[in-house]
């Protein structure tokens, strides 16, 4: 196969980007655990899930509990995905099936620009106009609310042009022969080509949910970063990301493996998130 | 003429084809006879299967594409853009080159159209067995109706999507090259098939495959490029046309000179 020179040079130089690109995630998570390895060793690792509170500085009685904002990561994970979904994914039917041309190349031009926006941009956003909104709703504004909104609009663009994409690779056959039995345009889309994309449209998502649960500057903003398991959407919340960036600067030896192993838990949460997107049988 | 056009199931008068500037084909005219299996043979780029697809109005999906001229169904002129596009697929089906079925169980295959159509579960099961059982496929999916028509051989999807026109009880089934993408036993078996079905429908049939038409057409058109267009030069009885084709070029591509 490999008989030419250049050929085989080729090979070599892909294979070794390719290596250092996959153990660079090796290498990162290894950081994480070298200097999280204190919690580990000593057991404290338990006291991250038993312990009610969060005072890692407190001289009398600290405590580790970081459920709560574990809990918190979710659910603004959660929210944002069930909020920024829906309309991803109908805005990419539109643009696919409906949409006049100008149009779909100014919603592609938008929704790049809206996915190159900088976080720290819609957290001004969602604390200037977003969060004194819910304020009147229910104080205090900053909330779980106030972070899922935010952080859907983030993932939006995500989800729409991942579905688009999806949308576009289906077999045109497929559309076709849909047609050809007399199917109506709404019937061609949602029992043929979305079921036919599932599988892009939900790698898609999972995408996104992993994008929004490592999101940090704009929650940070918006949440209003009380550590304590929220009771309704209308409650202050502090998610974990929050939490390392909030006290990394002045946490000191053992506070700072303490946040480190906060880190290494939200990762092996993303890993989780990442094996739910099962491989689909293929029909 | 008159009673020719009675006969026929499909009458086509001047039918012009453009896409953008381009004119794929001009000025056809032809009588698709009922339950008859009409050919239309021609080397490639001569409009055959643009004129396929305007029988059914699969055109319409094709953006620039623009067609003029009459094609009479039932009494009623078809390129007229206020036709019932959806009714008329229903009653002209299509099965194309390449198998295309959905790619969910066998059983939806069938219920996706049905249903569409207004047909209950209980007449959505019995059409399906029907159609699956005219096509010879019954006995071969009957256990699996409930797994993936992608897992099926490729003449075994082709025999399910014709089953799947079928089962709307057409009046009329295209074929565009029904057996190209198929292994030689594979293609034998749908060729049989389509032999089969002239008693029910009305068959139009594309292929390449000149013995094929020899074998099964009773009608048969020769598509050419004449002044930059595709349009008809011969048609008529096949077996005339396979004698003694009036046609220069007709005469040069069915004698394999040429094409």
């Amino acid at each position: 196969m490999f008989r030419h020179r250049n050929d085989r040079g080729l090979k070599w130089l892909l294979s070794g980007v390719a290596l250092i690109c996959g153990s660079l995630v090796i290498g990162i998570v290894g950081f994480l655990l070298v200097e999280a390895w204190p919690v580990f060793s000593s057991g404290q690792i338990f006291a991250f899930f038993s312990d009610g509170a969060w005072q890692p500085g407190s001289d009398r009685e600290p405590q580790f509990g970081i459920t709560p904002m574990l809990l918190a990561s979710l659910a603004v994970t959660l929210l944002a995905t069930a909020l920024a979904v829906p309309p991803g994914i109908l805005a990419a039917i539109f643009q696919i099936y409906y949409s006049p041309k100008w149009l779909a190349t100014f919603q592609d031009r938008a929704m790049e620009l809206l996915a190159g926006v900088p976080s720290i941009i819609f957290g001004f956003w969602g604390l200037t106009v977003i969060v004194p909104i819910i304020n009147q709703i229910r104080p205090p504004g900053q909330s779980l609310l106030a972070g899922g909104i935010v952080l859907g609009l983030m993932i939006l663009p995500t989800v729409s042009l991942t579905t688009r994409a999806a949308l576009q690779a289906i077999d045109r056959s497929l559309v076709y022969g849909g047609a050809a039995l007399g199917l109506s345009r709404p019937r061609q889309i949602f029992s043929i080509a979305l079921p036919a994309a599932r599988s892009g449209i939900l790698s898609g998502c999972m995408l996104a949910m992993t994008r929004a649960i490592g999101e940090t500057m704009a929650v940070v903003m918006v949440c209003g970063n009380i550590a304590k398991i929220p009771h309704s959407i209308f409650d202050p919340v502090r998610p974990v990301t929050s939490t390392i960036a909030l006290e990394m600067g002045y946490a000191t030896e053992g506070h700072r493996s303490l946040l480190y192993a906060a880190g290494f838990v939200l990762v092996v949460l993303t890993g989780f998130l990442l094996l739910l997107r099962r491989r689909e049988p293929v029909l | 003429m008159a009673q020719e056009s009675e006969l026929a199931a499909i009458s086509v008068r001047n039918l012009s084809i453009q896409y953008g500037d381009f004119a794929a084909l001009q000025n056809v005219n032809l009588d698709i006879p009922r339950n008859q299996i009409s050919a239309l043979v021609g080397p490639s780029g001569c409009g055959k299967s643009s004129f396929l697809n305007s029988l059914n109005r699969l055109t319409d999906l094709i953006p620039g594409c623009r067609v003029k001229g009459e094609v009479i169904f039932q009494t009623q002129n078809l390129t007229d853009s206020k036709h019932d596009v959806l009714s008329l697929r229903r009653q002209i089906g299509m099965v194309f080159q390449k198998p295309n079925p959905f790619p969910q169980s066998i059983r939806r295959n069938f219920e996706i159209p049905l249903r569409e159509h207004g047909f209950s579960k209980k007449e959505c099961r019995d059409r399906m067995v029907e159609a699956l059982t005219q096509v010879g496929l019954w006995e071969e999916v009957s256990d699996r109706l409930e797994k993936g028509a992608a897992n099926l051989s490729g003449g075994q999807q082709q025999r399910l999507c014709i089953a799947r026109a079928l089962a709307l009880e057409p009046e009329v089934i295209l074929f565009d090259e029904p057996c190209s993408a198929l292994d030689p036993i594979a293609s034998a078996v749908v060729e049989d098939l389509i032999v089969s079905l002239r008693e029910r429908v009305t068959v139009v049939i594309v292929t390449h495959n000149l013995a094929q038409a020899r074998r099964i057409a009773d009608q048969l058109s020769v598509f050419w490029v004449r002044d930059g267009s595709g349009t008809i030069v011969e048609s008529g009885d096949a077996g005339e046309i396979f004698q003694s084709p009036s046609d220069p070029d007709a005469l040069n591509y069915l004698c394999g000179a040429r094409g």
